[in-house]
């Protein structure tokens, strides 16, 4: 008879949320968000979660980039060894002069602006020295050699490139090419001879600044004055960058692992400075957001409205001490303490919940005592008193169904705190470690420095979503407020 | 115990048609003590709602306490109930069989062979006694619990005391019930709330759950006071009918004398904690001796159109003192008229000693000095004489 009568309330509660226009755009957000997080296997990558930690794996990701919508002329990266591109690579062996040869190249269009970087990553196997050669064919026909030139015996062994036994090796081997041609003992051996066989002289204090620009200037039209120009013009059309490893070794054996030529943005919302999508951390923080406030305004609201109905309905010296008790937890400043705590104990996110909950019910506890006071006066308690009604049976039957939608009101209402102040831990670096918040993610920006490099994607898109969450949240108990409180009605 | 009570419970032992024989009950509500009241040693102050008062019920009979608002004729009522702390009083009560039984399970003290001390027992064991002390309450708009239905009110008391009764037992007897206060058909109601139905209809779901567990004695606080004038006589005879049907008594309490006239068999008026008269309803009406009660009885709304428009002189003064602050001797002798005419010979009574009860000639008693060559009744037994 209950269980009918609880379910046509609630059915009449979202009857009631959906007829207002605030309850709908609130209830549509929340079930944007709750879909978001239940089915964030299906949208995201778990991987990238479970490895938000391990930064080995996002280090083919450009660092700090843009989302690609908002650069408009960028290279776009492409991966030459899966998907659409993979007609990108070539790949030859052979043999030549006694040595076995295997060779990549991969071909990329430069439109108006060069990708930042080329990476690779190899699984090699050798056993006799063995040696790498590397150059980059660009549209206007020039070739450079990054390494020395095999043609002119110039032989650079992989020790020299990859710091593995040039002797004898097997596995892995990883190349950033950027940062290898914008490596100080490239730019003389190899990038300054070819702008001077080019006609491009540069005075010496220049030569330093190109261990910024090394990687660029090879995409682009070569003028005498190469360093110092306004406008950079890139040379658009098709460049090729090839990988030759070869021995003496008959058994060399060469496998391209992965290779992407990274361009300048990435994703939806960009990357932060260690090459993470922040568009995960994003869609992974709502499941966050949402277990915190819900389990913390739930509890605290539960308790506290528990916790204020029996104190103001026995009233006297029960009453009193749990009052007192109430405000003396009331009383504290929650923030202070949770940094504190955090920073004595392990700050584990159930920390943190447990914390907000033990500090969050006493608001709740004030308001539901007042109202038990004013409920328990009514004619038909004491009319239950009368025909031998017990206490409990006051409480649970006669005074908490009063006051339960007050309770759903504040559950909603107190839902953005919860988040806000989680984050806001997050955000001063006492957060767990080991959860992606958007706190989380808002720290390490602020440690990077986001703000002064202008890394807006970074800061902004964490903020607006704990807004958005928070104002759904806030919607919501606007709406209950109209339905729980015929008098605001207009 | 004392002598008093021995005494009272000899008597109450004998006469076997009185069910509730209540004797010198107080109902005495602290009043808060500031910190420079308990400093400077003042003694503690008590809003003396009830004070020291007597009467009996017989059985199948109405007993109405009357007067103006806060004369503590509804704290009286459920003082019977004890809904409020009494300070003192002893009510002993003939119960039936199985409550005196499960009293006696739950450990408390019975003394008397079929009857109880109301009183002597803790409020918190009072549970098997409120089946047979019931109440209805004035405000039909308050006193049912607007979650639940109909169905899930009237059933509340049979679960709360578990008659051992099948689901289908206590739907009978809650149709048989909606039936008595012809709420028909009942499952027309059972399934309804409370604001689904007007406050006629509402007040006899009250009456049904009050007589749903066959009491003895129901407590009426004014129960058609916040009725339709249109249905009030409908209501009363309703009373009637079920007092008559299932043989119970009534304590009603009413501030309206044209209303007591009709349903009560005895009658006593009240004021200020004190009964200042108690007798014959039909008597007390038609020829009030004590002065509270003939102003009382002057100030009933004139019947005759002819004469609506002319003005009355109500004998009376001033405005009820409050409860906290009783004045010294007789409590009424600020307001009385009596008092005033006779200041000469009365200056030495009135203010100064409590009047006790006299017995007039038609047998009623009468809290006042003016009666003072009558018979005087020192002892609470002597209450129950008539």
């Amino acid at each position: 008879m209950s269980k009918r009568r609880g379910s046509s309330g609630f059915r009449r509660f979202f009857s009631d949320l959906r007829r207002t226009k605030v309850g709908i755009v609130g209830l549509s957000l929340l079930i944007l968000f709750l879909g978001l997080a239940i089915f964030f296997p299906l949208i995201g990558n778990m991987n990238d979660i479970k490895n938000w930690n391990n930064l080995q794996y996002w280090r083919d990701n450009p660092k700090a980039a843009p989302p690609c919508w908002a650069v408009g002329n960028t290279f776009k990266s492409i991966s030459v060894t899966g998907g659409e591109y993979t007609s990108n690579l070539i790949e030859r062996n052979g043999e030549l002069d006694g040595f076995k040869y295997i060779s990549y190249s991969f071909l990329y269009n430069v439109e108006t602006q060069p990708p930042i970087d080329v990476i690779a990553r190899f699984n090699i196997s050798y056993s006799k020295p063995t040696y790498v050669y590397i150059t980059m064919e660009r549209p206007d026909g020039k070739y450079i050699s990054l390494t020395g030139n095999p043609e002119s015996s110039e032989r650079t062994s992989v020790f020299d490139l990859f710091g593995v036994d040039p002797n004898s090796y097997s596995g892995d081997i990883r190349i950033q090419l950027a940062s290898y041609v914008n490596n100080m003992i490239t730019i003389r051996n190899y990038i300054v001879p070819w702008l001077q066989s080019n006609n491009v002289t540069l005075r010496p204090q220049d030569v330093f600044r190109l261990t910024n620009v090394a990687f660029s200037i090879l995409h682009q039209e070569l003028t005498p004055n190469i360093i110092n120009a306004q406008n950079v013009t890139y040379l658009s059309g098709k460049y090729n960058v090839t990988f030759v490893f070869y021995s003496n070794d008959k058994n060399l054996s060469v496998a391209l692992e992965k290779a992407i030529v990274l361009g300048g943005c990435y994703g939806i919302v960009g990357t932060d400075n260690m090459g993470r999508d922040l568009w995960m951390g994003l869609m992974y923080g709502i499941r966050w957001a949402l277990i915190i406030g819900f389990s913390v305004s739930i509890m605290s609201v539960l308790i506290g409205g528990i916790y204020g109905v029996v104190g103001g309905y026995f009233g006297g010296k029960t009453d009193e001490i749990m009052l007192r008790t109430a405000q003396v937890f009331y009383s504290i400043p929650v923030l202070p303490i949770l940094i504190l705590l955090a920073v004595i104990f392990r700050p584990s996110i159930w920390n943190v919940i447990s914390m907000l909950i033990i500090f969050g019910w006493p608001s709740t506890a004030l308001v539901t005592r007042s109202m038990a006071l004013q409920i328990k006066e009514e004619t038909y308690v004491e009319a239950a008193k009368a025909i031998g009604s017990s206490s409990s049976r006051i409480l649970f039957r006669y005074i908490l169904p009063q006051v339960f939608p007050y309770l759903f009101a504040s559950i909603a209402l107190s839902v953005p705190g919860a988040i806000l102040t989680e984050a806001s831990l997050s955000f001063l670096g006492l957060g767990d470690p080991s959860i992606v918040t958007w706190g989380r993610i808002l720290n390490e920006a602020e440690v990077a420095g986001a703000t002064i490099n202008g890394y807006w994607w970074w800061v902004l898109p964490p903020g607006l979503m704990i807004t958005i969450v928070g104002m759904t949240f806030i919607l919501i108990g606007q709406a209950l407020d109209l339905i729980l409180n015929p008098k605001l009605r207009r | 115990m004392n002598v008093d009570k021995k005494e009272l419970m000899e008597l109450f032992s004998n006469k076997r048609d009185i069910v509730l024989m209540v004797d010198g009950l107080k109902v005495w509500f602290p009043l808060k003590r500031g910190l420079s009241d308990i400093l400077k040693g003042r003694p503690q102050r008590f809003v003396r709602a009830v004070d020291s008062i007597s009467f009996f019920v017989r059985e199948k009979e109405t007993f109405c306490l009357a007067g103006e608002s806060g004369c503590g004729k509804t704290t009286t009522g459920k003082s019977l109930l004890r809904l409020v702390p009494v300070t003192d009083g002893v009510g002993l009560f003939r119960a039936r069989k199985e409550t005196l039984e499960d009293l006696k399970k739950n450990g408390v003290n019975v003394d008397g062979e079929d009857y109880v001390d109301i009183f002597a027992i803790h409020p918190k064991k009072m549970k098997p006694v409120r089946r047979d002390i019931q109440i209805i309450y004035q405000d039909p708009y308050g006193s049912l619990n607007p979650r639940y239905k109909i169905l899930d009110i009237l059933k509340e008391p049979l679960e709360i005391h578990k008659f051992q009764l099948t689901e289908e037992e206590k739907l009978e007897t809650v149709y048989r019930a909606l039936e008595t206060v012809k709420l028909k058909p009942p499952e027309d109601f059972v399934d309804r709330h409370p604001h689904q139905l007007s406050g006629g209809q509402r007040q006899r779901i009250a009456i049904a759950k009050a007589i749903i567990m066959n009491p003895k004695i129901v407590v009426a606080d004014e129960p058609v006071s916040m009725l339709d004038v249109s249905i009030r006589a409908e209501m009363l005879e309703l009373l009637q009918t079920i007092k008559r049907e299932r043989g119970l008594s009534y304590i009603f309490i009413t501030h309206d004398l044209a209303v007591s006239r009709y349903i009560c068999d005895r009658i006593a008026i009240m004021y200020l904690g004190r009964i200042v008269e108690m007798g014959d309803t039909r008597r007390i009406i038609e020829n009030p001796l004590h002065p509270y009660t003939k102003a009382l009885v002057a100030a009933i709304p004139e019947p005759n159109p002819s004469n609506r428009l002319r003005m009355r002189d109500v004998p009376i003064k001033g405005e009820i003192p409050s409860a906290a602050n009783i004045p010294p001797g007789c409590r009424f002798h600020p307001r009385c008229v009596e008092y005033e005419k006779n200041i000469e010979n009365l200056k030495s009574k009135c203010p100064l000693q409590d009047p006790p009860y006299y017995v007039a000639e038609d047998g009623r008693l009468v809290n006042c000095w003016l009666f003072e060559g009558n018979k005087k009744i020192e002892k609470a037994r002597g209450f129950f004489i008539m």
